[in-house]
């Protein structure tokens, strides 16, 4: 029997409770949700297309509580969260405890941003909540609004820039077993610009964790958003992430996705555009070790004249880690004077790493450029020896070779102050001794 | 001060091989502080498989044999202690590293050796104050050394930067291998002074060439010719001078025939 039984069962038994904590705009999307769920039966499983190292019907068979009665627990609160701040990153922040909005942000928003619980957004913007981009069937969406009853609202109002990062830190901090089912809304409107960075950590190193993450981004005309996505958990946290985007003519999109600690991760990228002129990049970073698996899948769909996309993903596989990438461009009629580019390129450190790769490139469509490829080798040993030879040991001598094949995806991290605290972190992460989220309780 | 009685480097008896296939079959060798000893041999003789073995290439299998670096037994040595231990290999083929900057190469090179012997790193200033004065004993140009490790150097300009490195590592033993092939004439004359001027009564210099011109400027005690994975003649400077007259055929023949 599938395992989102478990989900549709206790969704049935629980719909009132889940309702009455959850604004009707949230609500009254459940039916066709759950109509979704049923007719899929069941969560992707592994050897499903685009779906070769993660099977969801695994991450989501175990039993999770889900708190959807809404008490709260943990140390949450204002003084209770710690910030990941990341140092020299002045930011505005909200955090997300398990599956609830924490306002820690104690001082006055700019003029022309809103930051607030997804729960009263959707009271107050009810379509906030169909923005998303993603396939009609995909399950992790449908769960997601079948159970959702909050996350995080953030508007950028037309023509307002700022410069400041905005830091959403989504937190697991529970004694059980929990699944949180988060959503974040990013709406920058016309000619607005602005950077976003989600870190999602747990609190608890001993405990199970899944997260069900949805987040979708709408950019304006001539918009531009840095989203920056970093994932620094532990060996018993499971993500299943989608990031939706759909963007406004000459409007900038640029998303990193930092991968660093973690048990299993799934991470999918819908991207397409509503005029001409758009420009898209997804850069994705991962290091994994242990037993863990980190599968990114990332579509971008042109349909419109004169708009670039570049993704890159770029792996460090170290112990019996595993990979995933599969990546689409999909270049429709009509998209003339398209600049596509996809790059895959992993580095395996052990040999029992494993990498599975599959770009692609659609075209439907003359007058276009296009580019696609993926390899996957180990270190270099002459340049290893090399370095050895000159007195640098073995060890180090890895650790810079691994840190130069990274630098490729770290230096398309936009925000300066970010990406020197991400080149800290990553090289933390490579030396093997990044317990969770020291970065983030180190610094208090 | 020379002394002459200790030695250096002693190889006993080495043999060494690659996927199963023997390479050095019995090599006898034995270096002085001072002493600059020329190796010369036809391509394929393994001369930069003896220079890779006693430099720690993983590559090599040692099959039999010893060598010791003043008293330490060297074949036991990590690479890197190897090198912290005073030895320096000049690759035939210095490899590219993009990516890594020659800065941060040096500097982790440096102060992994600082560390070995439980000394603090240099300040950063000390370090590139290191760096400018390393850097003019080969007329390095600044702009390499701020690049990555010996990307889209060329051929010369990576044969000077291996000379560069030698002299921030201040080695006691320097094996060059084939650091004259790529330099121009005058590239040729300028990192030849560069390891003149590194040279001290202290230190040794295994030095690989096909060439007499080389010799010229760093001027060998000993020329050794290697053959077929051994050292079949040793004789003076002199011997350089014969063999870029009459080529390797009459030694061939010599130890063909034996
Ligand atoms: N991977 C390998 N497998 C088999 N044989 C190898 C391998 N690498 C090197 N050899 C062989 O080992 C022998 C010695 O090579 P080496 O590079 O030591 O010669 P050399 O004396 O330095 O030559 P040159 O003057 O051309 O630089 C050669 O015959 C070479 O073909
Ligand atoms: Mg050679």
């Amino acid at each position: 029997m599938s395992s989102l039984n478990q989900y549709l069962q206790f969704f049935e038994a629980n719909r009132a409770a889940i309702d009455s904590h959850a604004p009707e705009a949230m609500n009254c999307r459940r039916d066709a949700a759950l109509a979704t769920l049923r007719r899929l039966a069941r969560f992707p499983d592994r050897g499903d297309e685009g779906f070769e190292v993660v099977s969801l019907e695994d991450m989501y068979a175990p039993d999770y509580g889900i708190n959807i009665a809404r008490v709260p627990f943990g140390e949450g609160g204002k003084s209770g969260v710690h910030g990941c701040d990341i140092p020299n990153v002045g930011t505005i922040s909200a955090s997300v405890v398990n599956d609830s909005f924490v306002n820690d942000y104690q001082r006055a928003l700019p003029e022309g941003v809103e930051l607030m619980s997804l729960a009263r957004a959707a009271e107050l913007y009810p379509d906030c909540l169909s923005l998303s981009v993603a396939p009609a069937d995909n399950a992790v969406v449908a769960l997601n609004d079948l159970l959702l009853q909050d996350g995080v609202y953030i508007r950028v109002h037309r023509g307002v820039s700022l410069p400041k990062p905005i830091q959403i830190l989504s937190l697991f901090n529970a004694s059980m077993p929990l699944m949180a089912v988060r959503r974040i809304v990013v709406d920058v409107e016309d000619n607005a610009s602005a950077i976003v960075i989600a870190c999602d950590h747990p609190r608890t190193t001993e405990v199970d964790y899944l997260a069900c993450r949805v987040v979708d981004i709408r950019l304006g005309r001539g918009a531009s958003l840095d989203f920056n996505d970093l994932e620094e958990a532990t060996a018993r946290c499971s993500r299943s992430s989608v990031i939706t985007a759909v963007q406004g003519a000459d409007s900038d999109l640029h998303i990193s996705s930092i991968t660093l600690d973690g048990g299993v991760t799934r991470n999918e990228y819908y991207v397409s555009h509503l005029g001409d002129g758009c420009h898209t990049s997804v850069n994705g970073i991962v290091v994994a070790g242990g037993t863990q698996v980190v599968d990114n899948a990332s579509y971008v769909v042109h349909d419109h004249e004169h708009c670039t996309s570049d993704q890159l993903f770029k792996y460090a596989l170290f112990d019996s880690a595993q990979g995933g990438f599969e990546g689409l461009v999909n270049v429709r009629h009509g998209a003339r004077f398209t600049d596509a580019a996809q790059s895959n390129r992993n580095l395996l450190v052990s040999p029992q790493a494993r990498m599975h790769a599959m770009p692609q490139l659609v075209i439907d469509c003359d007058d276009v450029k296009a580019s696609h490829g993926s390899a996957t080798g180990q270190l270099n040993a002459d340049a290893l020896f090399y370095m050895q030879s000159r007195g640098i040991p073995a060890d180090e001598a890895r650790m810079i070779l691994i840190n130069a094949f990274m630098a490729e995806g770290m230096e398309k991290i936009k925000h300066e102050p970010l990406r020197s605290t991400l080149l800290m972190l990553l090289d933390r992460r490579l030396r093997g001794c990044s317990d969770s989220c020291a970065a983030c309780h180190g610094h208090h | 001060m020379t002394m002459n009685n200790d030695i250096l480097l002693e190889v006993k008896d080495l043999h060494a091989g690659i996927d199963g296939k023997e390479i050095l079959r019995g090599i006898n060798l034995t270096i002085r502080p001072g002493e600059i000893h020329a190796i010369m041999g036809p391509n394929g003789s393994g001369k930069s498989t003896l220079s890779g073995v006693l430099a720690g290439n993983p590559r090599y299998t040692v099959t039999g044999g010893s060598a010791t670096f003043h008293g330490l037994d060297l074949l036991a040595l990590q690479p890197e202690n190897r090198s912290h231990e005073g030895l320096f290999l000049s690759f035939q083929y210095p490899v590219e590293i993009p990516g890594v900057s020659m800065v941060n190469f040096m500097r982790a090179a440096l102060n992994a050796k600082r560390k070995y012997f439980n000394e603090q790193p240099l300040s950063a200033g000390d370090f590139l104050k290191l760096m400018r004065q390393k850097r003019a004993v080969v007329e390095l140009d600044n702009k390499l050394a701020s690049r990555s490790v010996n990307e889209g150097f060329s051929g010369g300009e990576k044969k000077r930067n291996e000379i560069f490195q030698m002299a921030m590592l201040e080695p006691r033993l320097s094996i060059l291998d084939e650091t004259d092939s790529g330099l121009d004439i005058d590239a040729l004359r300028i990192v030849a002074s560069g390891v003149n001027k590194l040279k001290t009564a202290d230190n040794a210099i295994m030095v690989i060439t096909h060439y007499q011109r080389l010799l010229d400027y760093i001027r060998p005690d000993f020329v050794h010719i290697l053959y077929k994975g051994r050292i079949v003649h040793t004789g003076g400077p002199e011997l350089a001078l014969e063999l870029e007259e009459k080529g390797y055929d009459w030694i061939k023949e010599q130890v063909d025939n034996q």
